[in-house]
């Protein structure tokens, strides 16, 4: 059964693709990497982008707020740099590094919008 | 003399404003017209702690007990507009004057003016200071203002520009203050200095635009005297030994003119100079003013917390004690001559600095009335002395400490210990401390203890980080435990003491040698076997202004370009399950009555985060109230503690988000919560204007942009 248009979905539903999120770990690794850690696990203040602490910080957001914030202030020496497309593109690869799995289709604008980022797999 | 014009239209309208406090006389009919000097009897908050002395307490109390849950959003102030880009750490303790709110605000640490009924903008004042903020040490809004008046309607808001400018507002226009510095501007990085290496005794102005100094606390004001600290990057890194040197500096509130200066770090032929051997007070910096200043303006003295020298976690080319390194000291407000010190950590290199504003309370000891100082600390001890005489009030000896094993480093071999009040939070990790939900987690905890890094009684110095192990010390308190720059608080009536303190803070202190070219310091903080990385500090890089330039990033970039490192494994484990290594209460509020030194009560502060109560290794176990690891800020009624959740927490069927809690000064039972959109970044204040009390509170985190709420009880005026 399609999904009907404007449902809201779980990132636990496979709402992006393995390769957005190597695109992602390529992106995160020429932008983010130098404060976050190439684990992504911060340093001092600088938050870690996986793990409890980052999901209860985004719990029942969707992604494309995720999204927006990656795209509008990071990274914090050159906020911008990141397009749309480059930011969804890390998020995936964020999304994948906090164990959510990948599906078949690709993080979009509007598919972001209407993924709400839950800590817990929905159910389980 | 178009400006002039304008400036005289704008001073007609203060009569104007002036009527105001008329009226609220007339209702409480305890002061006449002109308002006059601020006070918080009249319901003021009119410094960053609410006055003079740091209490962060106004003897209101038309919020209580009884009603605190019926709390509403007056209004809010989102800061999004101001700056190029949104905030996510907004940390302003905004300050109330006779029906204005004034703070700072935005990623340019705009001035704004809002109207304490409505949150309508008056004004807002604005500085675009290019590189010179771009590279600055302390970016983001800063922690807010400071007021001046002379109580016949020159009424100025002072602030610090995160490129390190001293401003003065007219409060009622926004408009700098002509007679005051140059066009109201006093440039603080000139006298800013350091030393020249292999120069003993010669020391050299920093460059103005690139040269490392700044502050994001407020300055201190007291009668006709604005008092400035100073602040450098996060400390544990630094690429210079021969940093910019700490100073405190006093300025005419009137004019602008410098009025004294102290050398944080002696200076030849001064005292204390001898307590860096081999002459090394002249080529170390930092030792920073970097917390809030208080005042007693009966015994004009001045008490300043200073913060560690160059640098955080490594001090072999500063052997001694390194004066005056976190140490309280009070200097006379007129001349800034030493009257007293006292050094809480010798020889410091636990980054323990002295994060909070000294405390200043008229108390009874033993039926004696006693003017004193405490000092809260990220140690979680609350030091206290004589404010006159700087004594203890309770014996604090010397006991022996933990030595060194670091090539080159040399630890004192005391620190002082006070023997009262308690400690009010985790001082050094005993296998007691660690995770204990279930008996597997203990397991856990300590094996990765055991493999990974040493566990040490308080002022366990750092080690040498070495793959295999151990890669670092434990210690707590260093960097996130006890009370931070939000400092305590204290009710003056009843001589009680507040302090908000993390109690999960756990710092792995492990020393790296950084990658060749990159500075002159022998170690910088690091984890061996991890490629090298520079700790960027707290909003470094998030100014609005362009172009954006880390230098240090450079400087490292080149580096590893010319030696590359790789990870030679995964970074050793910090965590169990993704929980703290260190079981509940993860942070603390505790009351102290200081007429006896004893503690009242303590509870946790606050419920249990999210990101613990959904932890999938905490499923289906009951949890009992954890608090918060967070640097949680205060704010006194007369009978109320409140502090808001420094963590997302989802509870009460309201959606995601945090509470503004209150606790009973009695007891530390809560006794109402209102719900908030995002977590407390910057500690609360209170005011009364116009007979109603308002709570403000700065958040942002995680999602959420930098937000002020103003709360008050429902029900016009």
């Amino acid at each position: 059964m399609p999904q009907a248009q404007g449902a809201m979905r779980s990132v636990w539903d496979g709402v992006y693709t393995s390769a957005q999120a190597d695109k992602g770990k390529a992106l995160f690794g020429d932008n983010c990497a130098k404060c976050h850690g190439g684990t992504l696990d911060g340093n001092d203040e600088i938050p870690a982008l996986k793990g409890s602490h980052f999901m209860a910080d985004w719990e029942s957001q969707t992604a494309a707020e995720l999204i927006n914030r990656v795209h509008t202030t990071m990274p914090m020496d050159d906020p911008g740099k990141l397009s749309t497309p480059s930011a969804t593109s890390v998020v995936a690869y964020l999304l994948q590094q906090n164990g959510i799995p990948a599906g078949n289709s690709e993080l979009t604008d509007l598919t972001a919008s209407q993924a709400r980022i839950d800590a817990q797999k929905p159910g389980s | 003399m178009q400006n002039r014009k304008v400036l005289i239209r704008r001073l007609s309208s203060v009569a104007a404003i002036a009527l105001a406090p008329f009226i609220l006389a007339s209702q409480s009919g305890a002061q006449t017209a002109p308002y006059g000097q601020p006070s918080t009897a009249k319901g003021d908050w009119y410094m960053y702690f609410a006055d003079p002395t740091g209490s962060r307490y106004l003897p209101f109390d038309q919020i209580n007990a009884s009603n605190f849950n019926k709390l509403e959003v007056a209004w809010h102030f989102k800061t999004d507009q101001l700056g190029a880009h949104p905030e996510y750490k907004l940390e302003g303790t905004p300050i109330e004057v006779n029906g204005t709110v004034y703070t700072t605000a935005g990623s340019r640490r705009d001035v704004v003016a809002l109207d304490a009924k409505t949150g309508e903008l008056k004004w807002v004042y604005s500085m675009n200071e290019g590189l010179r903020a771009a590279v600055a040490p302390r970016q983001l809004s800063g922690r807010g203002v400071s007021y001046w008046t002379d109580g016949k309607g020159d009424d100025r808001i002072n602030y610090i520009t995160t490129g390190y400018r001293l401003v003065s507002l007219n409060a009622h226009t926004g408009q700098p203050v002509e007679s005051f510095g140059e066009h109201g501007i006093v440039d603080l990085k000139v006298g800013a200095y350091h030393g020249v290496i292999g120069q003993p005794g010669k020391y050299e102005q920093i460059d103005l635009v690139t040269g490392e100094i700044g502050l994001h606390t407020t300055p201190t004001v007291v009668g006709n005297t604005i008092l400035v600290g100073s602040s450098f990057k996060e400390g544990s890194q630094p690429l210079e030994q021969n940093n910019t040197k700490g100073l405190t500096r006093a300025f005419d509130a009137r004019t602008g003119k410098l009025i004294w200066t102290f050398h944080n770090i002696p200076q030849q032929g001064e005292p204390g100079y001898e307590s860096w051997e081999k002459n090394s007070a002249d080529f170390n910096g930092n030792t920073g003013t970097w917390s809030g200043i208080t005042v007693d303006p009966v015994l004009h003295s001045v008490y300043m917390p200073i913060e560690d020298p160059t640098d955080d976690a490594y001090g072999g080319a500063r052997p001694g004690n390194d004066l005056y390194g976190d140490s309280v000291v009070c200097v006379d407000l007129d001349t800034g001559k030493l009257k007293w010190y006292f050094q809480a950590t010798h020889h410091p290199i636990w980054d323990y600095d002295m994060s909070s504003p000294p405390l200043l309370m008229d108390v009874n000891i033993d039926g004696q009335p006693r003017k004193i100082v405490a000092v809260p600390t990220k140690q979680a001890f609350l030091y206290t002395f004589d404010r006159i005489t700087g004594k203890p009030i309770w014996p604090m000896p010397e006991k022996p400490v933990p030595q060194t094993n670091v090539p080159g480093e040399k630890t004192s071999k005391t620190q002082p210990f006070p023997t009262k009040p308690a400690a009010y939070a985790r001082q050094q990790i005993a296998t007691d401390d660690l995770i204990d939900f279930t008996p597997e987690m203990r397991a856990q905890a300590v094996d990765i203890v055991k493999k990974y890094w040493k566990m040490s009684p308080m002022y366990g110095p750092a080690v040498v980080s070495k793959v295999g192990g151990p890669y670092g010390t434990m210690d707590i308190g260093t960097l996130g435990g006890g009370t931070n720059w939000p400092g305590a608080s204290f009710n003056p009536e009843t001589h009680v003491v507040f302090a908000p303190a993390a109690n999960n803070g756990v710092s792995m202190m492990g020393l790296v040698e950084p990658p060749a070219g990159l500075t002159d310091l022998k170690y910088l903080e690091g984890i061996g076997g991890q490629p090298f990385r520079i700790n960027g500090g707290p909003g470094f890089g998030s100014s609005s202004d362009a172009p954006k330039v880390s230098d240090d990033d450079r400087r490292l970039a080149a580096a590893l370009a010319a030696h590359p490192q790789t990870a030679v494994e995964a970074p050793p484990p910090r965590a169990v399950n993704g929980l703290p290594l260190v079981k509940p209460p993860y942070g603390l509020l505790t009351a102290i009555n200081m007429d006896t030194g004893d503690t009242l009560w303590q509870v946790p502060n606050g419920d249990t985060p999210d990101e613990i109560r959904n932890n999938p290794a905490l499923k289906g176990m009951t949890i009992p109230r954890t608090g918060m690891g967070a640097q949680d800020g205060v704010a006194l009624t007369k009978t109320l503690v409140i502090q808001g959740d420094g963590q997302y927490v989802t509870s009460g069927g309201h959606p995601r988000g945090a509470y503004l809690r209150a606790y009973d000064q009695k007891n530390g039972q809560e006794v109402g919560a209102v719900w908030m959109p995002a977590p407390q970044s910057g500690s609360p204040m209170t005011y009364s204007y116009d007979g109603k009390q308002y709570i403000i509170v700065a958040v942002s985190g995680g999602n959420y942009s930098g937000d002020y709420l103003a709360f008050s009880l429902p029900g016009g005026n």
